[in-house]
């Protein structure tokens, strides 16, 4: 019988933090196998539309078809690359520009296989994951973010 | 038969509301679910949107089981 994994909630209300991150980071250095991490860090962009410049990004998703995702990709990834372990994390709610909403970070012996994971990891979340962004100008009015 | 509907950002804008439980036929097909929905509100016609049933992406036109859930997504946003 294999056991099978728990599936872990990727999802963080609001901002992921540097200190997040930063704490993340320290967790590994019990593990002395790993040689490579590399790291993600999404940001919300200031963009200007027309006249109009983004302060912020509502995210919302459909979390438990979104966390059963990134599970799925998760485990394309172990089975692709020779990794020693992976951490997603993206925002709900509210984001404001220049914060951080997805923190993706792969670890292994040696730097290729998190290299070419993390690009992989990156681009399967974007296409696959069923997460909605609201941009959401400095004068209260919105669009819809759209994945290019 | 009831079925669970959700709705997701630009869409959830325009049905104003994220759910909805329906009251169908049995051997109601997901299209036929799909454009009674757009009859009902002409804005979701002009949406572009992916479905989802039971958490499954689908382009098929499956039939409908009692306790089914539907979601209609709009374009992915995540990272």
């Amino acid at each position: 019988m294999e056991k099978t994994k728990k599936i872990k909630n990727v999802f963080r209300e609001g901002a992921i933090t540097p200190d997040m991150i930063a704490k993340s980071i320290a967790a590994h250095q019990s593990k002395t196998q790993i040689g490579a991490h590399e790291i993600f860090l999404g940001q919300v962009r200031a963009d200007q539309i027309e006249d109009k410049t983004v302060k912020a990004i509502e995210y919302t998703a459909h979390e438990e078809m979104a966390n059963q995702i990134m599970h799925d990709i998760r485990e394309a990834a172990f089975e692709k690359f020779d990794l020693s372990c992976m951490h997603i994390y993206h925002s709900l709610g509210e984001v404001k520009t220049g914060e951080i909403c997805l923190f993706v970070f792969v670890s292994s012996a040696h730097r290729l296989p998190s290299r070419e994971a993390l690009a992989f990891l990156v681009e399967e979340i974007k296409q696959k994951a069923p997460i909605f962004g609201k941009e959401i100008f400095e004068d209260e009015s919105h669009q819809w973010k759209v994945n290019n | 038969m009831k079925i669970k509907i959700l709705y997701f950002g630009a869409i959830a804008e325009i049905m104003q509301k994220t759910a909805e439980e329906l009251e169908v036929g049995k051997k109601t097909y997901l299209y036929e679910l799909k454009d009674k929905l757009e009859s009902f509100n002409k804005k979701l016609k002009e949406m572009n949107f992916a479905l989802a049933v039971n958490q499954k992406m689908t382009q098929q036109n499956i039939e409908l089981q009692n306790g089914d859930e539907i979601a209609f997504f709009p374009p992915f946003a995540g990272g």
